[in-house]
């Protein structure tokens, strides 16, 4: 590695950290908005750099990871930053995202924001997504505690700044804040019981001492607590409950910010933590039965999730009990540990961030123009904003997994690795799953173009600058669909490092 | 394990417990924070426990100083924790303050009822 | 505001002395018990007392909000500073090395001491801001 790399890796959280710092100060009127963009643009910069090198150097030499001591102190005594491809696939695009969604948020935070927050808005928003970048690269298991703390608290401070929309959003909130709270403390008594175990907090270091020690009580109440802590903070059912609420009455830029990127990461942690801390030395990280008792999750999550979605009163709670669904699929994926099913976990991951961030960005494009998502006010919306609508559409289309569409693609692998590992139930679900989101997205669709438009006046035009994202992520998502190869080569080698237990 | 330890265990996961139940139980939205301060408390405990050792001293190098200490990194993992739980703490509180200014009540029941009479009025 | 010719005298006395203490721990934390953290503390400890005493207008204008609200930014600029430092020169992040290359425990002992005045100044106001925010402003 040249000396030109060699300082990405603390940039990638030292960037956004910086911004979120300076945001307070001189983060008054527009000011605000442009450090956001530019601090998440070069972070997006930064992580992209690193994917590509990654990639690069892991298809000579097979597992490649980027090792980054903190102070120079070597790990495992000191705290090392720790990047492989999943975790520079997954810091793309959670700085992309960022980058995205701020490029959508500035008249949608003067619009939901009061002025006088608006410097502490920003501070927020850039120490969450300092927080979420930080969870993916570090390579310290403690690390991971405290920096899902740093995301979890500004989030807290971020869905609570919807008050002024819908005060709702401060139950929410303080909802999220116990329930988040209660699953970070299991995820630190693993921690500790993982300390008490091994003597060490580095994710390696503990992966290699656990292989030479017999599996005890000590390790299995860890593997226990931190599923328990992990699933809380993916929403993943039955442990959702905190989500709906919060992603519905949260800003519409937060809310796309969270869909996009905070149940991702929580998912990060759970594959980071199964396969790279827990997993058994040359076989699977989890036994038959986890796998009965995280497929029934996930099989119940799918199915309620698809089932609430159709008969919510809103777009923006739609997408809240979509977003539940989805979550199962991508779990159910990495949880048989079969190549193809990972891989198309991973992408799964990457597709449900881009059409899921754009469908919040309409909601949010929504909420600009009309004031409300609810669904019976949105009859005729496909002549009245054709544009917005058709966006709605084509990304409902990628969530059924139409061919053509990216949810196509990582559907299919998911069946693949599933069928392959002795799992067609499992399979049968995702399937069902499809049918299921075919329902709600149909469901938008006769509100909207098979309904007589209502003439209630629109409060703004169709600003370019808040289209423009929805189109990126939303062609991204098409384009992703049609040509799928590259990505699919990266999710299949981060799977592959991943399932070989390289941390 | 000494007594002092096995007296921790068992008091850790007492305070862990009743914290888990007031913040289930109890309707007053500051009552349900304390729960969940004296749920992470219990967390501290446990930590501290780990780095105890049988007449251990502070590591502090010095001539004559016995070479029995204790662990000092879970004591300083616990302090970045308490850090944690203040911050939780002082954000709970900050939202408490927001929900009694929109609702006028701390009670998480009656928020229930006045925002399901929202909803009803809304549809 | 308190009305009580004691609590006042005595207070206003042990309020120079509070903040002393607060930097005694604070410069101390590198070779014994103490630092960043418990120094914060202890300084807003003294500045709450003081607005317990003397009413909240008397404390805002010895310490001005702002300079409150800029502090707490400082500090973790002072905190970044350092490790950038360590970048700059072409080593890692937060390697205090660089800060003396002839001599690396003082280059320790600076590095830390910044460190830790940066964690100092950030918690104390940081823990001001939230008990001026609990006590009625608009959070």
């Amino acid at each position: 590695m040249n000396s030109e790399t060699s300082m990405l890796p603390v940039l990638i959280v030292l960037i956004p950290l910086v911004g979120g710092v300076l945001a307070p100060i001189i983060g008054r009127g527009i000011f605000g908005w442009l450090l956001a963009l530019v601090t998440t643009g070069a972070a997006t910069f930064v992580s992209g750099t690193l994917l590509l090198f990654i990639h690069a150097q892991n298809t000579l030499t097979p597992p490649f990871a980027i090792s980054y001591p903190l102070g120079g102190w070597p790990a495992p005594h000191g705290i090392e930053l720790k990047i492989d491809l999943l975790s520079a696939l997954l810091a793309t695009l959670v700085s992309g995202m960022g980058f995205m969604v701020t490029l959508f948020s500035r008249q949608g935070v003067d619009d939901e924001i009061p002025a006088d927050r608006r410097r502490f808005f920003w501070s927020l928003w850039l120490l969450a997504i300092t927080g979420l970048l930080g969870i993916l690269i570090t390579g310290d298991a403690f690390n991971v505690y405290v920096l899902l703390e740093i995301s979890s608290l500004t989030i807290y401070g971020l869905i609570a700044m919807g008050r002024q929309r819908n005060r709702q959003a401060l139950t929410a909130a303080l909802n999220y804040l116990v329930l988040g709270s209660v699953g970070a403390s299991f995820i630190l008594i693993a921690i500790g019981l993982l300390y008490a175990k091994t003597g060490t907090l580095n994710m390696a270091d503990i992966h290699a001492k656990l292989l030479l020690a017999p599996v005890d009580a000590t390790v299995l109440t860890a593997r226990a607590f931190l599923l328990a802590g992990v699933a809380l903070k993916m929403a993943l059912f039955p442990l959702h409950l905190w989500m709906p609420a919060a992603y519905s009455t949260a800003p519409s830029a937060v809310a796309a910010l969270l869909a996009a990127t905070a149940t991702k990461v929580g998912i990060y942690m759970g594959m980071r933590f199964i396969f790279s801390v827990f997993a058994m030395s040359g076989g699977a990280a989890l036994s038959e039965a986890n796998i009965l008792i995280i497929g029934i999750c996930c099989g119940a999550a799918i199915i309620f999730g698809s089932l609430s979605a159709a008969r919510q009163p809103s777009l923006s709670l739609l997408l809240a009990y979509s977003s539940v669904a989805q979550i199962g699929y991508i779990v159910v994926g990495m949880t048989v540990g079969h190549i193809d099913a990972m891989t198309g976990s991973i992408l799964h991951m990457v597709f449900h961030a881009l059409i899921k961030g754009g469908l919040f960005l309409c909601a949010g494009i929504l909420i600009y123009r009309l004031g409300t998502t609810r669904l019976e006010d949105l009859a005729g919306l496909g002549q009245r904003m054709p544009w917005v609508s058709g966006a709605i559409v084509v990304g409902g289309l990628g969530m059924i997994g139409i061919p053509g569409t990216a949810g196509f693609v990582s559907k299919f692998y998911l069946l693949k690795g599933l069928i392959l590992s002795g799992h067609p139930v499992l399979a049968g679900l995702v399937l069902i799953g499809s049918v299921l989101a075919a329902i709600y997205t149909w469901r938008f669709v006769e509100i909207a173009y098979l309904r007589p438009a209502e003439d209630t006046p629109l409060r703004n035009g169709l600003p370019f600058e808040k289209f423009l994202p929805v189109l990126l992520l939303l062609g991204a998502s098409i384009y992703l669909g049609l040509q799928p190869g590259a990505i699919i080569d990266v999710a299949h080698d981060a799977a592959q490092q991943l399932l070989g237990g390289s941390p | 394990m000494s007594l002092f330890e096995t007296f921790n265990s068992i008091a850790f996961v007492v305070i862990m417990m009743l914290g888990l139940y007031t913040l289930i139980a109890r309707q007053n939205l500051v009552k349900k924070t304390l729960g969940l301060g004296l749920f992470q408390t219990g967390i501290f405990l446990m930590y501290i426990t780990l780095g105890v050792r049988d007449d251990g001293v502070a590591p502090i190098l010095q001539e004559g100083a016995p070479l029995t200490y204790t662990n000092p990194l879970p004591h300083v993992l616990i302090l970045t924790a308490i850090v944690v739980s203040l911050s939780t703490m002082a954000v709970a509180l900050a939202l408490i303050i927001g929900v009694r200014e929109e609702y006028g009540t701390i009670e998480a029941d009656e928020i229930a009822t006045i925002d399901r009479a929202d909803a009803e009025e809304g549809a | 505001m308190s009305e009580s010719v004691v609590l006042r005298t005595i207070g206003g006395m042990l309020f120079p002395y509070i903040l002393v203490y607060g930097l005694y721990v604070q410069m101390h934390g590198e070779i014994g018990p103490g630092g960043g953290f418990q120094a914060g503390v202890l300084v807003a400890a003294a500045f709450i007392l003081h607005s317990l005493l003397f009413g909240k207008e008397l404390t805002d204008r010895l310490l001005p909000t702002w300079l409150v609200d800029l502090s707490m930014s400082l500090g973790v600029l002072l905190y970044i500073g350092v490790g950038i430092v360590g970048l700059v020169k072409g080593s890692y992040f937060l390697d205090y090395s660089v800060l003396d290359p002839t001599h690396p425990a003082h280059a320790e002992a600076l590095g830390m001491t910044l460190v830790e005045a940066g964690v100092g100044l950030t918690v104390a106001s940081v823990i001001l801001t939230m008990v001026r925010k609990v006590n009625g402003e608009p959070a």
